[in-house]
């Protein structure tokens, strides 16, 4: 079984990613380059990429804005061979358990409260990402949270081995149905680390 | 003189949402306590007009449906019925066949999650269940209905899977259970019953999402447009086998929506209903051995109201709904009194005690949503503070509703209500029904009810008359497609130059909590108010201009608090109402530390 909810323990920062390393990963997925995998089958591991959040709260809404990033920027033919799917989760609670456990992969990308700077991004990869989740075990009672969310699907035996979070600090939470600009400018950086890590676990 | 105490549950949780209550309570001399006065807050401000106004009404349904994570189907097709009345614009018989599919696939899928996800805890003692006989539980599971997973070998395997998960630290979410609290009556393998169907209704709700892809195009957010559906139908063929989203509505996609509300129904009449009769029985019976009869405590306030839903002709004919319209007042089912959505001393919200003003009026008046306002005024203590003022001042960013002055209780209980007031036939014989074989007596009232184990028995009937319902709409749907027609979409009043130059609409529907509306202006082609009044507004709002308490406040009232420390009894009966006050913050914070300051939100 997988390892979730490790609850009051401090954050290994191993489990964090050096992000300019991994945007470099990405530079061959992005629209018009070449390929990477050798076959034109698309990969039989589905990866999906789920943003989360509210997009009517400016920088809440982050993970769905990055959502629409990913529909416009990548092309088709490379989503198609990777066997990816971009979902904009909202904020629907519970009902995302059934696409997250159907996942062979997941990757969420969410605002989070990472005490940096606005647009800042942290990956957060496997335990590593239960982990983060379960720190703030006192403020996801609050709600049906990501980690109630991740909980039932671990009880179902289905929580991906590979999953991550990416989490990028807010600057703004009022109304709003664009994200700030300095949280605008972290989107395509965020969207590259997640198909860069979306691509590292298939090889 | 018994000493008191204030019991604050902040957050309450289980819930989608921020809620806080606050109790005052009286010591008695065994060591329990009683509720005299219970207050119901919420820290979340509404404010989505704030981002309506000046918007192509066009495009409303696409904002309104961010408003609450959860309800995005009703909120969406709400918000499309509201501009559709303003406008004059009636939708295709397809197009409302197909709205009451999905509204009613979310009702299947809301109500069962509630039920084992966020309600069934608070009866189900998990480390109770481990200790079950499974040979006995199979017994049990077969007096109880038909399911096939009744073997002793099944309940082995649901054993053994809870006992490895708990034994492994990991309670997740389980973590914050009163495991053997004294208020758990329930037998070990009545536990392990309720468990099994806990873990089983995840794979059954992810199996019929598919219903709102096939119709709405898309899942999560499927898509509704003013004027009807998107989803173009082909009556020819398809056959491809496929759910294709972007392309018609074809027979292979008919047949899979018909297939899917066979798997709901199956589900609802097999394992929810009788799992919700076993346990009202349970807890009623709880009194026999020394402890609290569910079905006596709980009640709101005895007014119920409902705007009605599921027409099976059109939504501007409340005659042909399956949740009638309406309001009941002081538990009299001999009378159904009528309402006038458009009257504005008729329908009315306060904020009192809410932390805003009104700029028009008085802050003790009351204002119809079409002349509504969203003006912010923040009385409460700074951040950081353990109890909230509940008397004179304000005390909730929850606005209080009232209908000709009354507290309204809104959801399942209103509409299995409102049905069996009506004379619908079917849904009294299985009220009756189920009050024979949990040992209720059907008396004029239906005084049982009135409590925290009626609603949650309401919950599960309407659950299966609306599956039942689904049935009919989607061979009406059919019929049409067979007879020729295959019309979704009224486009004669979609080019704003038709439109008058002001018009006002309501929309509503019955969502799975109840009465939701959604009042629009429009003046020059653009949206110059939009007001909602959701469900939980009714059921979680503060006291009103005249003291009148809230439902959630009104049913808290006299409540027996076992131990102090562990008040279960509160959430048992918060959580019958299936409060959802709106997830639209969320953001993650690794200290566990609430990082934001105001949690600008909505509720359904």
């Amino acid at each position: 079984m997988n390892g979730l909810t490790i609850i009051n323990k401090p954050l290994l920062c191993e489990w964090i990613f050096d992000i300019a390393f991994l945007a470099k990963l990405t530079t061959p997925l992005l629209k018009g380059l070449p390929v990477q995998p050798k076959s034109h089958m698309p990969s039989s591991i589905s990866t999906v990429i789920l943003g989360i959040g509210n997009p009517l709260l400016s920088d809440e809404g982050v993970g769905v804005h990055a959502i629409r990033w990913l529909d416009s920027n990548v092309d088709a033919n490379q989503k198609r061979l990777l066997n990816l799917d971009f979902v904009d989760g909202g904020t629907i609670g519970f009902a995302l358990s059934g696409l997250i456990g159907d996942a062979d992969q997941i990757i969420i990308i969410d605002a989070a409260e990472l005490h940096s700077e606005p647009g800042a991004i942290q990956v957060f990869t496997g335990e590593g990402m239960d982990h983060f989740l379960g720190q703030r075990q006192s403020l996801a009672v609050h709600e049906v949270s990501l980690l109630d969310v991740l909980s039932v699907v671990l009880l179902e035996d289905r929580l991906p081995s590979k999953r991550a979070i990416i989490g990028i600090q807010p600057a703004s939470l009022e109304w709003g149905e664009a994200p700030t600009e300095q949280v605008a400018k972290s989107i395509p950086e965020a969207c590259n680390a997640a198909l860069a890590l979306a691509k590292e676990w298939l090889q | 003189m018994a000493a008191s105490r204030t019991l604050v549950i902040d957050p309450v949780t289980r819930i989608e949402g921020h809620l806080r209550i606050q109790a005052n309570t009286t010591a008695n001399a065994d060591g329990t306590y009683t509720i005299s006065r219970a207050s119901s807050s919420s820290t979340m401000v509404r404010g989505i007009e704030l981002i309506m106004k000046g918007r192509d009404p066009r495009e409303a349904w696409a904002f309104a449906q961010r408003i609450c994570g959860v309800c995005t189907v009703v909120h969406g097709v709400t918000s499309a019925r509201a501009v559709e009345n303003a406008l004059g614009i009636t939708v295709p018989s397809n197009a409302e066949m197909i709205r009451n599919l999905m509204i009613a696939s979310q009702y299947m899928h809301d109500h069962v999650m509630h039920f084992y996800l966020l309600h069934m805890l608070d009866w189900v003692d998990v480390t109770s269940a481990i200790k079950a006989d499974p040979a006995k539980a199979a017994t049990l599971q077969a007096s109880m209905s038909t399911y096939a997973n009744n073997t002793a070998s099944y309940f082995t395997g649901v054993k053994s899977k809870l006992t490895t998960f708990i034994n492994s630290g990991q309670l997740g979410i389980f973590a914050k259970g009163y495991w053997g609290h004294s208020a758990y009556k329930l037998s070990p393998e009545q536990n392990l019953v309720l468990m099994a169907h806990y873990l089983e209704c995840l794979s059954w709700s992810r199996s019929i999402v598919k219903l709102h892809t096939i119709f709405g195009g898309k899942d999560p957010h499927p898509s509704v447009v003013v004027g009807g559906m998107p989803c173009a139908i082909s009556s020819s063929g398809g056959g491809t086998g496929k759910i294709s989203t972007g392309t018609a509505v074809n027979s292979a996609s008919l047949k899979m929506v018909s297939d899917l509300i066979t798997t709901m129904r199956n589900f609802v009449d097999q394992v929810y209903l009788p799992d919700a009769i076993m346990m009202c029985k349970a807890y009623t019976d709880a009194a026999k051995s020394g402890g609290t009869d569910w079905s006596t405590i709980g009640e709101s306030v005895g007014n119920y109201l409902c705007y009605g839903e599921f027409p099976s002709t059109n939504i501007n004919d409340p005659a042909s709904f399956l949740i009638p319209r309406g309001v009941i007042i002081g538990r009299d089912l001999s009378k159904i009194y009528p309402i006038d959505v458009t009257n504005t001393s008729e329908f009315q919200e306060f904020v009192a005690h809410s932390w805003y003003d009104y700029k028009t009026a008085s802050k003790n008046a009351g204002l119809h949503p079409w002349s509504g306002e969203t003006t912010f005024n923040y009385t409460g203590p700074a951040p950081g503070y353990t109890t909230l003022p509940d008397n004179a001042e304000s005390y909730s960013w929850i606005k209080s509703p009232r209908w000709r002055g009354r507290a309204m209780e809104v959801g399942p209980l209103a509409h299995v209500l409102m049905m069996y007031a009506k004379g619908n036939t079917t849904a009294k014989t299985l009220v009756q029904q189920c009050f024979g074989k949990i040992g209720w007596t059907v008396d004029a009232n239906l005084t049982r009810f009135h409590s925290t184990l009626g609603r949650t028995l309401a919950r599960a009937i309407e659950t299966k008359l609306i599956g039942d319902g689904m049935v009919g709409w989607y061979n009406k749907l059919m019929s049409n497609i067979n007879g020729g027609d295959v019309s979704v979409f009224n486009n004669a009043k979609w080019a704003p130059t038709t439109w008058p130059a002001s018009a006002k609409g309501f929309g509503f529907t019955e969502a799975p909590r109840g009465a939701l509306g959604h009042w629009v202006v429009i003046d020059n082609q653009k949206i110059s108010n939009y007001q909602c009044v959701v469900a939980s507004q009714w059921n979680a709002g503060p006291r009103d201009a005249a003291g009148v308490a809230g439902p959630y406040e009104a049913g808290l009232q006299g409540h027996p608090i076992a131990n102090f420390d562990q008040p279960i009894e509160v959430l048992r009966t918060i959580h019958s109402f299936d409060p959802c006050i709106g997830c639209a913050v969320h953001l993650t914070d690794p200290d566990g530390q609430a990082s934001v300051t105001v949690d600008f939100n909505d509720f359904a």
